[in-house]
């Protein structure tokens, strides 16, 4: 097999850009080795097509034209260029990435309670030799961007949570790209390692600033020990030039729970890939998720969880919100091993349908190898009930504010659900402002 | 409870197929392999003209180019294209019978081993005058032996009413310009794979021609049968209704015993013009294989329909419980304004049987509605997958979609899956997808038992409840074949 004939010219790039950056990466010896092989499986497959089932209805031919470099360095950033995305009244603790490396000037991660560690990933395997890029117990990270972002990763979050430790406040984290220079990339990885009967909230939240096109891959890896808990909320405000590609893989011993809130209201471009494998008893994982693609956004979720084992319990309900010339898509996954009996899983996904521009592509998959289980899913395409515009317009509304209201309470339905009160308003208000006539309802929020 | 469950799996095994056998016809039968010689063959042997020819070869042609698909949840061997006979026709066919007495008695064997309600012989050789006894059912019988169509009846009653209801290859010969006109045009030859081989190759199937405004004064059926060794068939089946018509087509299949796997690769087109209306049913109840998956049949096929005209109606029912391997995805082309489509499916799968079956629904028109139900049934180590699309365009305002998957499980070793794609252009359009997968609840088991019922009679309730809304839509000899076969078919399945 000879290389030149396999690999196409944007590979090549990205082969030569890895070669220029390789020294600097963090990470041990084998480390090194592990992201070569990584390197390797990326430049085999390159980047997904259309032709690929996973990626029917997502073309990353913009991001495949394009050739992203690593930033050697974060970009200078003031504290209130953050501000505006900073949820009111949001106690937290605070870890900031900028282009791909931490910034401990915009961080703050003093008071951490006994047995919480965290820190920069990048430090964390400085530090320690035995800590690999890929987390051991995360058996298989599929796509090429996983394999991608192994290889290339400058830095991200390592949260550990010892044995009953646990983390009263949330722990926020901010991964910045600052869109100073044309054509960046920023790869991060998050690796959370739940000790048993531990507790976390975690909120990570994708910024993109400045008007460059850019391209952000972040991957989570998320080991939790018997009876551990993680809370955590997506937040994507990627730049309308941003590329945000990123994949979610939790690995769950018994009775652990991940609850798992995503919302998707930025970047040009969104492609979200949440999996989790229950390996053990009484497992429960919950995900729920809001896309709102508006103006040329496009956004695709792809979820797959993995009942390995008897008694384990998943749910996951997804709602977008279609205007302008958005597209959405939805896929989610559900596969019950032979031996997962008793498994209780349920999945439903509602998109509303705001304008003859915009489209919706929906596949709830169901792949059931027990028989002695309860599964379903339920999906709708629709749009707002005539009916009740026409009662709120009765009532003195206009009729776009009455469109706003009842889409803004389609969504809300889910954001209900984080329990987080400053996130829920400041997603509230952010979705309001996205749609059409909803800035006169910015106090519903 | 286990030995109970233990005891269902053991009978699903050990169920046997009821049609099994073999018929020793005498076949004109061509040598394995497929090149443009063989089809020059099967297009003189029909005595074709020759656009129909070349329409053959410009299919193989386009054909060469395919491959096989690769995305289905299906597992079987590569199958050779070069080690299957293309033509293979009973030897009775060239000369067609005039009365009961010329009819290959091994034919008549055949139909009687059926046990299908064809036990009027008399009627299927053609004898002229004779009434189909039983009072208040209707239906004519176009019946398939192999590749050939070798009787048909009640022509004069339909010909009364302007319906055409032939072979193909009459109509061919017959009717070319109508079967020039609509061939090809809902199912292209390069539509896939299958349907390519099927253009290529095709040896004969039914064409059924509604004037406008008739109503087809009785139900049109016709049984499929695959006899001879190592011969695929390849169906082509044409039914166009014109403008205000009516017509509800049946088609049955069941097949003999053998071990090499057969396959068979079938098209068949629907066009309904302005209210129109078709309704299509069929029971598939080909060769599954042994309980080790060995033989059984490989059923591709390519089945559409184009609801052209506004406010018309295409209807899909099927009941699938034999082949080994089924491929199958009926659907609808819903472009004319106010069109509805239509898809009822109940699909089993025991032994080593998979399928990957389902619909697609393509809205174009305005205000066009479907609806979809599909029940599966999975036991013992089958495999079971739904597979749907329902597409709205945006020229298809208003439109409508309703779609219910549900899946039973019967034994921990068989699988179901469902794979339900929705594609919405339109924003006033409404979809809704609704699935569930369960097994026989312990507690509805307990009820019936403790009411009387024998545990196989519980099962049989149970199923068949499951299955009501798709075989109320069956005409009514067809509902009672099916619920009977159902019933057979996991009669031991449950102890």
């Amino acid at each position: 097999m000879s290389a030149a004939e396999q690999i196409d010219p944007s590979i090549d790039h990205y082969l030569a850009e890895f070669s220029r950056i390789e020294r600097d990466l963090p990470g041990s010896d084998d480390s090194k080795r592990v992201r070569s092989t990584e390197l390797k499986r990326f430049a085999e497959t390159g980047f997904p097509t259309v032709r690929d089932e996973e990626w029917k209805y997502t073309s990353l031919a913009a991001v495949e034209k394009r050739r992203f470099e690593i930033n050697d360095e974060s970009a200078a950033i003031d504290k209130s260029a953050l501000d505006a995305f900073m949820p009111k009244g949001f106690e937290a603790h605070r870890l900031v990435l900028v282009d791909g490396y931490f910034n401990a000037g915009l961080s703050d991660l003093n008071d951490l309670p006994a047995g919480v560690t965290v820190r920069s990933f990048a430090d964390h395997l400085r530090d320690n030799a035995g800590v690999g890029v890929k987390a051991q117990e995360v058996d298989d990270e599929p796509g090429s961007l996983a394999a991608m972002n192994a290889a290339f990763f400058t830095d991200g979050a390592y949260v550990e949570t010892a044995s009953g430790a646990v983390l009263e406040k949330p722990l926020h984290i901010i991964c910045v790209s600052s869109g100073a220079h044309d054509d960046r990339m920023t790869q991060v990885r998050h690796r959370y390692v739940f000790g048993e009967n531990s507790q976390a909230t975690i909120v990570e939240h994708a910024i993109g600033l400045g008007d460059k096109a850019y391209f952000a891959n972040v991957v989570t890896e998320a080991v939790m020990g018997r009876n551990a808990q993680l809370k955590r909320v997506r937040l994507q405000e990627e730049s309308e030039r941003g590329y945000h590609v990123s994949a979610f893989f939790g690995q769950q011993r018994r009775d652990s729970r991940i609850f798992n809130h995503a919302f998707d209201l930025g970047g040009r471009l969104a492609r979200i890939d949440t999996n989790s494998r229950l390996v053990d008893q009484n497992a429960e994982v919950h995900l729920n998720g809001v896309f709102v693609p508006t103006g040329r956004q496009h956004m695709d979720n792809h979820t797959m969880i993995d009942h390995d084992t008897e008694h384990s319990i998943s749910r996951e309900q997804y709602k977008g919100v279609l205007a302008g010339h958005g597209r959405g898509v939805f896929n989610g996954k559900i596969l019950i091993r032979k031996d997962a009996q008793k498994t209780d899983s349920d999945l439903s996904v509602d998109a509303l349908l705001l304008s003859d521009k915009a489209e919706v592509d929906a596949k709830p998959e169901l792949e059931i190898y027990a028989d002695d289980v309860t599964a379903g899913h339920g999906s709708t395409v629709g749009q707002l009930d005539e009916d009740a515009v026409f009662y709120l317009k009765s009532r003195g509304i206009s009729e776009e504010g009455a469109r706003a209201v009842l889409t803004y309470s389609f969504a809300n339905a889910l954001v209900e659900q984080l329990g987080i009160a400053p996130i829920e308003r400041y997603v509230e208000a952010t979705l309001l402002k996205k749609l059409p006539g909803g800035e006169a309802f910015a106090d519903l929020a | 409870m286990a030995a109970h469950e233990q005891d269902v799996e053991q009978l699903v095994a050990e169920r046997e197929y009821e049609a099994g056998f073999v018929t020793d016809l005498e076949s004109d039968t061509v040598a394995p392999g497929l090149d443009e010689d063989v089809i020059r063959f099967i297009s003189s042997k029909k005595e074709e003209p020759q656009w129909m020819l070349d329409w053959r070869l410009e299919a193989f042609r386009q054909w060469k180019q395919m491959k096989m698909p690769k995305w289905p949840h299906l597992h079987y061997p590569p199958i050779d294209f070069q080690k299957i006979s293309y033509y293979s026709a009973p030897k009775s066919a060239a000369d067609k019978p005039k009365s009961l007495d010329e009819v290959d008695p091994k034919l008549l064997e055949t139909y009687e081993k059926l046990g299908i309600p064809l036990r009027e012989q008399e009627m299927l050789a053609g004898v002229e005058g004779a009434q189909y006894p039983t009072s208040g059912s209707n239906v004519a019988v176009d019946a398939v032996f192999d590749s050939v169509s070798v009787a048909t009846t009640f022509k004069d009653k339909l010909a009364d009413a302007g319906v055409i209801f032939c072979s193909i290859s009459e109509a061919i010969r017959e009717y070319p310009e109508l079967v020039k006109k609509h061939l090809g045009t809902v199912v292209p030859r390069g539509d896939n794979f299958f349907a390519g081989l099927n253009s290529a190759v095709f040896t004969d199937g039914s064409f059924v021609y509604i004037p406008k405004g008739v109503r087809c004064p009785m139900e049109l059926s016709t049984y499929f049968r695959i006899n001879a060794e190592n011969t695929g068939q390849f169906e082509r089946t044409l039914i166009v209704a014109e403008e205000g018509s009516h017509v509800s087509y049946l088609e049955g299949c069941t097949a003999p015993q053998r071990d090499e796997n057969q396959l068979h690769a079938a098209v068949v087109e629907l066009v309904a013009e302005d209210d129109a209306e078709i309704k299509y049913s069929t029971v598939q109840n080909w060769y599954p294989g042994d309980e080790n998956g060995k033989g059984g049949i490989y059923n591709f096929v390519t089945k559409r329909g184009d609801c052209r005209g506004d406010r018309s109606k295409i209807s899909w029912t099927q009941v699938e419980t034999g082949s080994a391997i089924t491929w199958k995805y009926p659907s609808c082309v819903l472009n004319g304004d106010n069109s509805v489509g239509e898809f009822y499916s109940v699909a089993v799968t025991r032994g080593m049987q998979q399928a990957d079956t389902g619909t697609k629904m393509i809205h174009v028109g305005k205000n066009t509605k479907s609806t979809i139900i599909a029940k599966g049934i999975s036991a013992a180590r089958g495999e079971q997958a739904y597979r749907g699309l329902v597409k709205i365009l945006p020229s298809a305002t208003n439109a409508r979609n309703f779609t219910q998957c549900d899946s039973l499980l019967i034994g921990d070793k068989c699988g179901a899956h469902t794979f339900p794609y929705v594609e919405s252009k339109n924003s006033t359009a409404k979809l809704e997808h609704e699935a569930t997968t369960s097994k026989i609840g312990e507690d509805q088991m307990f009820y019936c038992l403790q009411r009387g019922l024998s545990e196989e009679d519980a099962v049989s309730l149970i199923v068949n409840g499951f299955c009501k809304d798709v075989f109320k839509e069956l005409p009514m000899e067809f509902a009672v074949e099916a619920q009977k076969l159902l019933n057979v078919t996991l009669e031991n399945a449950v102890g």
